[in-house]
């Protein structure tokens, strides 16, 4: 005969089990003398417990008790509302709208940010008139004979590199070890 | 002119402070020691105890415009009371049930007990505080809800915020393990 677990025994005994689950045990509690006694020993603590619990305490005298707890908690409600926060004032209707408020101005600066953007004519692409070069003193660009030339300190190590519209100069400081690089693009 | 119009108010007002009042303290009386108890068997010590049902009692009067319902009233309150009871037993660790002879005055006996029901009284609640000692703080809350206080698994496992299968999974472990300590404490 499988008995059932004492877990499920305690259930049974405080009417704690669903209810097919109950009335499975209880078949096997009313054919199994063990189990029987179990479950009647369960309900009897159950009930010396309920005696047991409602009990005063040792020492407790608890009129005293009582009254010193009323008188305590009389105390704690008036000091509650000695400290109550008043309610805040209610607000001047004009104040209960500051998200459109505040997103009007906001939505003014994309529309004029958009304009702005849209009047700008469109970057040009580099005229074929500019010449980007690189030389031992630097790299520059230059048109119709002016331009500009990014000077390079005099340095062994400079690696130069041309490609298209733009020119690059990379070097390494042999003191500190610092890397440098510069680029300059015609557009 | 302006003592009538006051005299005037204090009659109308009165009557209702003075109902609010009287229903108050009839809410403190009538649960009062229930509260305790059930505080008093979580935590085993009477000061501690007292602060904590002082404390529930302010807590549910300050908040009394929730309790629509008055025959909930006493569920609301128990769960106020154990959660409070709960939560300090995670601030301050184990249930610590004091010594007897450590209260400060002395045991309240009837003059018609004899010497030995004193005695045998002692042991019971002995018995009682040992076996709630060896279960955890849930546990304690779920069986001392369940068998002492008579609540259906239900409302408990509302009171102790978890579901109906862990109520009652506290509840078999409860109720094996106090089966188990008051076996191994029997001559």
């Amino acid at each position: 005969m499988t008995h059932p677990n004492e877990s499920r025994l305690a259930l049974y005994a405080g009417n704690d089990l669903p209810l097919l689950e109950g009335f499975r045990v209880a078949i096997h509690v009313r054919g199994c003398d063990r189990c029987s006694r179990q479950v009647e020993e369960l309900r009897g603590i159950r009930d010396w417990m309920r005696l047991q619990g409602s009990e005063t305490p040792a020492g407790v005298r608890w009129e005293a008790l009582a009254s010193e707890m009323r008188a305590n908690i009389r105390l704690g409600l008036a000091a509650g509302r000695c400290v109550d926060v008043p309610e805040p004032l209610e607000e001047p209707r004009g104040l209960r709208w500051p998200a459109p408020a505040m997103a009007l101005p906001v939505l003014l600066l994309v529309i004029v940010g958009w304009m702005v953007q849209s009047l700008q004519p469109p970057l040009q692409p580099a005229s074929a008139d500019f010449v980007v070069d690189a030389s031992s003193s630097g790299i520059g660009v230059q048109r119709d004979g002016r331009g500009f030339t990014l000077l390079q300190p005099r340095n062994e190590n400079v690696v130069y590199s041309v490609s298209g519209e733009a020119a690059g100069a990379r070097y390494v400081d042999s003191e500190s070890g610092q890397v440098t690089i510069s680029h300059v693009y015609a557009q | 002119m302006a003592s009538i119009a006051l005299s005037i108010m204090s009659e109308t007002v009165e009557p209702l402070v003075r109902d609010t009042l009287e229903a108050q303290n009839r809410f403190i009386s009538d649960n009062m020691r229930r509260i305790f108890l059930l505080i008093y068997r979580m935590l085993g010590n009477v000061a501690d105890a007292q602060d904590l049902t002082q404390e529930v009692f302010i807590k549910a009067l300050q908040r009394q415009d929730q309790l629509k319902d008055v025959e909930k009233a006493t569920h609301w309150l128990s769960r106020i009371a154990t959660n409070t009871a709960i939560d300090h037993l995670r601030r301050h660790g184990r249930v610590s049930f004091c010594d007897i002879d450590s209260l400060p005055e002395p045991a309240a006996t009837s003059p018609s007990e004899s010497p030995e029901q004193v005695v045998l009284r002692g042991e019971r609640r002995e018995m009682l505080e040992g076996g709630l000692q060896a279960l955890t703080a849930r546990e304690r809350a779920a069986l001392l809800l369940r068998d002492v206080d008579g609540l259906p698994a239900e409302e408990v496992a509302r009171q102790l915020n978890c579901s109906k299968a862990t109520v009652r999974s506290h509840i078999a472990n409860a109720r094996v393990k106090f089966r188990r300590y008051l076996a191994r404490r029997k001559p």
